[in-house]
């Protein structure tokens, strides 16, 4: 896994539009290896976006979520210079945190 | 309400309370944390988050192990969704190439608090169960598809209507072995 959570949110007309990327393999425990055997789950199970401290989305997430899942979203009640931060949690305890702030 | 059991009610809400103001804190609690700790006096009654109505205290195993679309409901405690009837919109493409990254795009024309995002014959049914702020208008995300199927999205509206969404995606590769 690379860099974990990537963030970008832009003023675009009169919303601000988040984008956010969470490098994660997203493993659904139904793929079969070069082993020929099953590759264990291994995926994002809670991941929460807040907006200057406060959630504006959580979510408990399963196997059919797509690698590298690629989260977008308007936030009409976010301005320019706001703070925005991201977490996950996967399903082996594993987590990362980022920030951001809206341009 | 009164006696003892009132008392003792009452000592496990603060407590309750307590906690999850320090984990939301520590930003450790599950995804509706800071929503929990300003209800938490109502999470006593509402442990299994059944219905949407808010999302439950930890990652729901049995509902995201659910083989069925039918079963995934019954786990969740939803009956009889009304037809979203545009208050909801699922946006995808109609054939969707490879069913490892399939977007789609969810409009919440209603306001909503809590989503579910369910793909019919997938070896797991839920994908996603979502607590958002009710501004948000719309939201994408990629989920994976096995198969041909249809996908459903179940939301509880701000005004407290559960109203349910679908839309069906053919598939030309499967996302479960593939992706």
């Amino acid at each position: 896994m690379s860099q974990a959570i990537r963030i970008r949110a832009q003023v675009e007309g009169k919303t601000v539009l988040l984008r956010v990327r969470m490098a994660h393999e997203m493993e659904s425990g139904q793929r079969k290896g070069s082993d020929g055997r099953l590759v264990p789950a291994h995926f994002i199970q809670q991941c929460r976006i807040s907006l200057n401290g406060r959630p504006v989305l959580s979510a408990y997430l399963g196997t059919a979520i797509a690698k590298d899942p690629l989260f977008t979203l308007p936030l009409p009640m976010a301005q320019k210079g706001d703070k925005l931060s991201v977490s996950w949690t996967d399903s082996r305890g594993a987590s990362q945190v980022a920030e951001g702030v809206v341009s | 309400m009164t006696g003892p059991s009132n008392t003792l009610l009452d000592q496990r809400r603060s407590w309750l309370q307590g906690v999850a103001l320090a984990l939301a804190g520590l930003g450790l609690l599950g995804p509706t944390g800071a929503l929990h700790a300003q209800s938490a006096s109502s999470i006593a009654s509402t442990t299994s988050g059944g219905g949407l109505d808010r999302l439950p205290n930890s990652w729901p195993k049995a509902w995201f192990e659910a083989q069925s679309i039918a079963q995934a409901l019954a786990l969740m405690s939803v009956k009889q969704p009304q037809d979203a009837a545009g208050q909801l919109v699922i946006q995808s493409a109609d054939i969707a190439e490879n069913g490892a990254m399939v977007p789609i795009s969810l409009q919440f024309q209603a306001p909503c608090r809590s989503v579910a995002v369910l793909v019919d014959k997938n070896p797991n049914c839920l994908a996603a169960l979502l607590e958002i702020d009710p501004r948000i208008p719309s939201l994408s995300l990629p989920i994976k598809m096995s198969q041909s199927a249809e996908v459903y999205v179940l939301a509880r509206t701000q005004a407290g209507g559960l109203v349910m969404a679908r839309k069906e995606i053919k598939v030309t590769l499967g996302g479960c072995v593939v992706g």
